[in-house]
């Protein structure tokens, strides 16, 4: 819907009829000063096109104007998809309602009274409180989008049902099919009826009873199968009691068997037994006797056999005796030959070695006086030679000490002398003189008078750098300046050159630069010779660090030679012998010595072995002669106890064998027989009886106490198995069978309902949330272009509400604690994004009434520049006291 | 000529879950079924009546139950009465249901064979049984009356007795007492008169083993139950003669009534009801609901049919029906209802979720680009602690069934 236009008459301040129209499309400013009636027309467009004509109320009387009671008639012409309509209401007094559509450019009546208003409700998509005015809730569309005076930042509720809804769902494009809504309220209620919201089952309902009864009678099911598992264990009992009883029995009786076997057994065994000891006294003195004298019988033997060995032996034993001190005799001459030999060899040896010792202490002597020769040239050589490098230095003391660096700046100072003053005669002073006749003349130059000769008609010519100083004879001096610079420049450097170079040949004592130079090349030449002396010196000395170290060891040669030669008192023939000769006879004796003592050495060791070979050989001859005395004594005991054997046995020992004989074997039988006639294992006969007594008695109890478990569990198995548990189970798993049903259907229809009303939920919220970004999108944009600030992105909740603004959703600023401003301009943007999604379908008005009193003029200006091109598809009516600041918009007075 | 009657299977207070407290009529006619038999065997001067196993359907049934089944047999003392104990109430002990004292009292002409053992018949002829001492056993029972029938004149006639399963490949169990298909021959029995399964089975071991099943019938399908044998052998060696001997009380039937045609599915179940109308306390009936309907018609159809079963002793709806839409509502559907499009594509995922498979033609979902994530399935369902894993195929089945019925229902 859109406004055309608006007639006033009796409202608020308009006593008379005011007419305010026709608007347009785009932005229409309905510009007044304050308290001026701007608000007063929008609530009494309002109320004429929402409330019925006969609505009597506050909101209705405050359209009066003041002080009176004039009746308030209002017309308001609009537009809508099915054509342009005019409504004309008066309230409270005569009341009426006249609807008139325009049809061929006239007005038509279309309704009047109730008829106008129910017509009006249905053009505009209205509804009516159950009593008294209506509220903007019930306006419809326009009630959104209109931004009241005084609620500039507060928002409808979009998620309430009807309008709210049609909003909702337009803008998310969601079809909220009244089908399906129904669909989801049926289904939510069959839900509920079965379900708590959390999916439990609802007290009373069809799931909780039958889960209730379920529950009682598994109660009793459980207590049932309680008693069936205390059967079953009692039947596992009984049988398991009545195997056992079974088995006991047969067991008791084979035990009895045994024990009484056993105990007769062990009777009879005692008797035998009694008669067996008897028995066995006689058969073990028959053993005695004929074991004593077979005892005898043997050691008679062998006390013959013994004497005979014993009479052998004693012979051998003689003849080893003889053997023996043979063998004493042989070596003990042996070794008196060889001790005989031995005192001449010792002596020979001895002599042969003193021999060796004089000659090399000889050839020691010898050799110490050749060494202390040998030093003492070597000593002569390096005096000398010391001596020469002494020298040597002494004279290179003398020279000036001048190094080859300072020789080369010398030279480098006299060439430069020389140059500067070659250039000097080329620029300098040139005289010639020819004189008339031989004379001579003198030359003062560089503070030294020469003097020059001159002949007669021949030219001299004379050069000076600056000036000459001559002394003519005959006329005078005379002194010839040059006044040139360059000769004063050069003459003066040259000056200096030379002073400096003479300055300091003299220092170093030399009078010129060749000097010099001849001095070093003599320098170098001495230090050569030092080095190559110095060197020869070290070869000489050898080994000392020094000559007198030379010479000390020279002295303590000569000394040793003279103590070793007064020790071995010199022969004159010692004195003489040749070196050769020593020589000869050192080696020889070197020979001859070791040859000597390896033969004593020899000899000693055949005296060692013969001493040994004699002392075992006399062991021997005393080990055979104490053998042979034990021999003749154990002969003569052995003779002594065959003597007494044969003795004990007056008719002969092997009588008296047969006969014991004979008894024993007599006693061995009857022992025998009666042993026979005992068990094997007789012995254990009286523990296995008192082991099968108490067996069986163990085995009789252990049977009373199973005949006790099975009568007890026969017993309980009657009483249980009459007790009819099955017809019992019977009943309750019918009435289980019922309940489960009865449980698992309400389960089934209330799980079906929840869930379909929960996919229909979730789809709803999926819709609108696909469409919630690029309304987010648009009124990013719009929010952007109205405040100008850039790169803060709005965004909103399920419902359509603003959440706030900011980078991202996870951090922005809600809407809450934004400023007032911001406030009022995001609920504007979000009106337009509204107003721009419902006018798709049919033109809609946007009233802005004083809606951005918090924002500052410059930023509503702008606003209102980005009204006329975001509202080019609305109407939009700006209500305001500052008409500067819509000045290019339409503007219409509130005059009447 | 030996003529007996051989029954089994009696099964005395069977359990009857699936009708829940429903169960009392029929236990109570198996005790019918049983006079009736007796009946007809003391009126047909049989010269015997075997139980081969399961009289009881369990040994711990009521004292109640065993008083009136003794005190039912003392009743027609002129019939002698063989008894063997089966799986179900075999003789364990003490507390099994042939050591109750009401047996102590028992008629003479009753026997219960405790543990293998012979028992003449006539002159010539001879019963042998082989009862059952525990619930499962791979021994065959009928090795025992080997011995049993060679100790027999071999003149007479032999009849065996045993209860367990056929050891017919890939039908029995290796521990449900498994018996040659060769027993009888193999024991030298003219007839072996066996008891385990619940429909009639002839024709084993050349028409000597026979398994007449049980006499009164216990679920729906069993098409070859409620009746007896009655056994005729002229001479030693002979073939028996066996007639089928009907002794059901009740009658189990079943009848689908398919809503895709309901004009023709009420003529049925006219036809249905009225074959039982004259005795419907021995009808025991199901009817299944197949095909689709609108929610308030499925309603009042299950009120009218609930009413129609009332009188019979057991009337049992089943509601399979399924709503499915044609091609073109379906596509109408989606037209008009795109959010709920996409939630039936959202069941089809949370099916995947929960049971790793397609709904496959259960489906009624179009492709969507927007498919449910795990994440948010779980989220979804958590929030109401709805646990998809523990959800089954049949849950998003009756889920798609309940918003369509639903949307039927708002759309109205």
């Amino acid at each position: 819907m859109i406004l055309l236009a608006v007639e006033l008459t009796h409202v608020g301040r308009f006593r008379e009829t005011i007419r305010l129209g026709p608007f347009e499309r785009g932005i229409t400013v309905l510009a007044a000063p304050n308290e001026s009636g701007k608000s007063t027309v929008m609530r009494a467009v309002a109320r004429a096109l929402f409330d019925k004509h006969t609505t009597r109320g506050d909101e209705i009387k405050s359209l009066q104007p003041a002080g009176t009671d004039l009746a308030p008639r209002i017309a308001v012409e609009f537009a809508t998809q099915a054509g342009r309509f005019r409504i004309e209401k008066t309230f409270l007094q005569s009341p009426r309602s006249l609807l008139r559509q325009e049809i061929a450019g006239s007005w038509q009546t279309v309704a009047e009274g109730d008829g106008a208003d129910l017509r009006l409700q249905e053009l505009l998509q209205s509804t009516l409180p159950g009593r008294g005015a209506t509220r903007p809730e019930h306006w419809g569309f326009f009630g959104f989008l209109w931004a009241r005076q005084g609620e500039p930042t507060a928002w409808p509720a979009l998620d309430e049902e009807g309008i709210g809804q049609r909003i909702r769902s337009q803008l998310a494009r969601v079809e909220i099919d009244p089908v399906i809504e129904a669909l989801r309220q049926q289904l939510s209620r069959d839900a509920d009826t079965i379900l708590t919201s959390t999916g439990q089952p609802k007290a009373g309902g069809a799931l909780r009873v039958a889960e209730d009864d379920l529950a009682a009678i598994e109660q009793e099911l459980a207590s049932l199968r309680r008693l069936q598992s205390e059967l079953e264990a009692s039947q596992r009992t009984y049988q398991n009691a009545l195997q056992q009883v079974a088995l006991l029995e047969k067991e008791h009786e084979d035990k009895k068997r045994i024990a009484n076997e056993t105990q007769a057994l062990a009777q009879k065994a005692e008797g035998v037994k009694h008669e067996l000891e008897t028995r066995q006294v006689e058969f073990t003195t028959a053993r005695e006797k004929l074991s004593a004298i077979v005892h005898d019988y043997d050691l008679l033997q062998q006390r013959a056999k013994d004497c005979e060995g014993l009479q052998s032996k004693q012979a051998s034993g003689q003849a080893a005796i003889g053997a023996a001190e043979h063998r004493v005799s042989a070596c003990r001459t042996q070794r008196e030959q060889a001790q005989s030999a031995r005192p001449h060899l010792e002596n020979k040896v001895q002599s042969l070695r003193q021999a060796l010792q004089r000659v090399q202490s000889l050839l020691k002597y010898r050799s110490l006086l050749s060494q202390h020769r040998v030093l003492l040239r070597q000593t002569e050589q390096a005096s000398e030679t010391v001596t020469r490098i002494q020298n040597l230095r002494a004279e290179l003391s003398r020279l000036p000490n001048i190094t080859p660096a300072k020789l080369r700046s010398w030279e480098e100072l006299a060439d430069r002398s020389r140059s500067l003053r070659a250039q000097l005669d080329v620029a300098g002073l040139e005289v010639i003189l020819t004189p008339d006749q031989d004379s001579a003349i003198q030359v003062a130059e560089a503070l030294k008078i020469r003097e020059e000769i001159l002949s007669a008609g021949k030219s001299v010519t004379l050069r000076s750098p600056q000036s000459i100083d001559l002394l003519l004879p005959g006329w005078g001096r005379v002194v010839i300046h040059s006044g040139a610079v360059e000769t004063k420049t050069l003459s003066k450097d040259l000056t200096a050159a030379e002073s400096r170079l003479q300055e300091e040949l003299k220092s170093e004592g030399l009078a010129s630069v060749p000097l010099a130079r001849e001095a070093v090349a003599r320098s170098q030449e001495l230090s050569s010779l030092v080095r190559s002396l110095e060197t020869a010196l070290k070869q000489q000395l050898e080994s000392q660090p020094s000559l007198d170290l030379l010479k000390d060891s020279a002295a303590r040669l000569l000394s040793r030679a003279d103590a070793l030669e007064a020790s071995l008192a010199l022969t004159p023939a010692e004195r003489e012998i040749s070196q050769t000769e020593l020589e000869s006879e050192d080696a020889r004796l070197a020979q001859a010595c070791p040859a000597a003592e390896a033969e004593l050495a020899a000899l000693d060791q055949k005296l060692a072995r013969l001493h040994t070979e004699e002392r075992e050989a006399g062991s021997e001859l005393q080990r055979v002669t104490q053998a042979h005395h034990t021999l003749s004594l154990t002969l003569q005991t052995v003779q002594s106890q065959m003597e007494a054997l044969k003795a004990r046995y007056l008719d002969g020992l092997d009588a008296a064998r047969s006969r014991a004989q004979v008894h024993f074997a007599e006693a061995e039988a009857r022992w025998k027989a009666l042993q026979a006639q005992l068990p094997p294992d007789f012995e254990k006969l009286p523990e296995r009886n008192r082991r099968a007594t108490s067996v069986l008695q163990q085995v009789a109890n252990e049977l009373q106490q199973r005949r006790a478990e099975r009568d007890q569990a026969q017993g309980a198995l009657e009483s249980l198995g009459g007790q009819g548990l099955y017809s019992r189970e019977t009943d309750l798993e019918e009435k289980r069978v019922e309940a489960t049903l009865r449980r698992n259907a309400a389960r089934l229809r209330g799980t079906s309902a929840r869930m379909g009303q929960l996919l229909i939920d979730f789809r709803k919220e999926a819709a609108t949330r696909s469409v919630l970004q690029p309304l987010e999108d648009r009124l990013t944009s719009t929010f952007a272009e109205m405040s100008g600030v850039q790169h803060r992105k709005v965004f909103l909740d399920d419902s359509l509400r603003i959440v706030g603004i900011g980078p991202s959703r996870d951090s922005t600023h809600r809407f809450e604690d934004l400023s007032q401003g911001a406030k009022e301009q995001l609920l504007l943007c979000l009106r337009i994004a509204v107003a721009q999604e419902l006018a798709t379908k049919e033109p809609q008005t946007l009233i802005l009434d004083d809606s951005l009193v918090n924002t500052d003029p410059a930023r509503q200006i702008r606003i209102g520049e980005g009204l006329a091109s975001l509202a080019k598809n609305l109407q939009v009516i700006v209500l305001t006291c500052h008409s500067d600041r819509y000045r290019d918009f339409q503007q219409i007075s509130l005059s009447p | 000529m030996l003529r007996f009657l051989h029954t089994a299977d009696w099964q005395l207070g069977a359990r009857f879950s699936q009708f829940g407290s429903q169960g009392t009529p029929l236990r109570a006619a198996r005790l019918t079924t049983l006079q009736r038999a007796l009946d007809y065997a003391q009126t047909h001067a049989l010269d015997a009546f075997l139980i081969a196993g399961d009289l009881f359907e369990d040994n711990h049934v009521d004292d109640s139950l065993v008083v009136s089944v003794v005190d039912l047999f003392a009743n027609f003392s002129r019939v002698p009465i063989f008894i063997l104990p089966g799986n179900h109430d075999p003789f364990t002990g003490p507390d099994c249901v042939w050591q109750r004292k009401s047996w102590r009292k028992i008629a003479p002409h009753v026997r219960v064979f405790t543990e293998p053992g012979t028992h003449p018949l006539s002159a010539d002829a001879f019963l042998v049984a082989s009862p059952l001492r525990q619930k499962r056993s791979m021994v065959d029972p009928s090795l025992a009356l080997v011995a049993l029938a060679a100790a027999l004149p071999a003149s007479a006639i032999k009849i065996g007795l045993t209860h367990g399963a056929l050891a017919i490949e890939g039908k029995h169990q290796p521990n449900d007492f498994p018996i040659s298909l060769q027993a009888a021959s193999r024991a030298g029995l003219d007839y072996l008169g066996v008891g385990h399964w619940h429909n009639w089975l002839v024709d084993t071991d050349g028409g000597r083993i026979i398994m007449p099943g049980t006499p009164e019938p216990d679920r729906f399908g069993h098409d070859q139950a409620g009746m007896g044998a009655l056994v005729e052998i002229a001479q030693p060696g002979q073939k028996p003669h066996v007639t089928a001997i009907p002794f059901a009380t009740l009658s189990w039937q079943t009848l689908t009534f398919d809503l895709q045609n309901e004009a023709a599915a009420r003529a049925a179940l006219d036809s249905f009801l009225a074959a039982y109308r004259s005795h419907p306390d021995k009808a025991v009936l199901r009817i299944t609901l197949t095909g689709s309907s609108s929610a308030q018609h499925l309603a009042t159809l299950q009120e009218e049919l609930s009413t129609r079963l009332a009188p019979f002793l057991v009337g049992q709806l089943v509601d399979d029906t399924r709503l499915e839409l044609s091609p073109v509502e379906l596509e109408a559907l989606h037209q008009r209802h795109p959010l709920l499009s996409q939630i039936f594509a959202d069941i089809d995922q949370l099916e995947r979720f929960a049971t790793g498979q397609n709904a496959g033609s259960v489906s009624i979902a179009r492709p969507t680009d927007s498919a449910l994530s795990l994440a948010e399935a779980q989220a979804l369902l958590g929030s109401s602690r709805i646990e998809l894993a523990q959800l089954t195929r049949a849950d998003f089945v009756f889920l798609r069934q309940t918003l369509l019925r639903q949307l039927q229902e708002v759309s109205a």
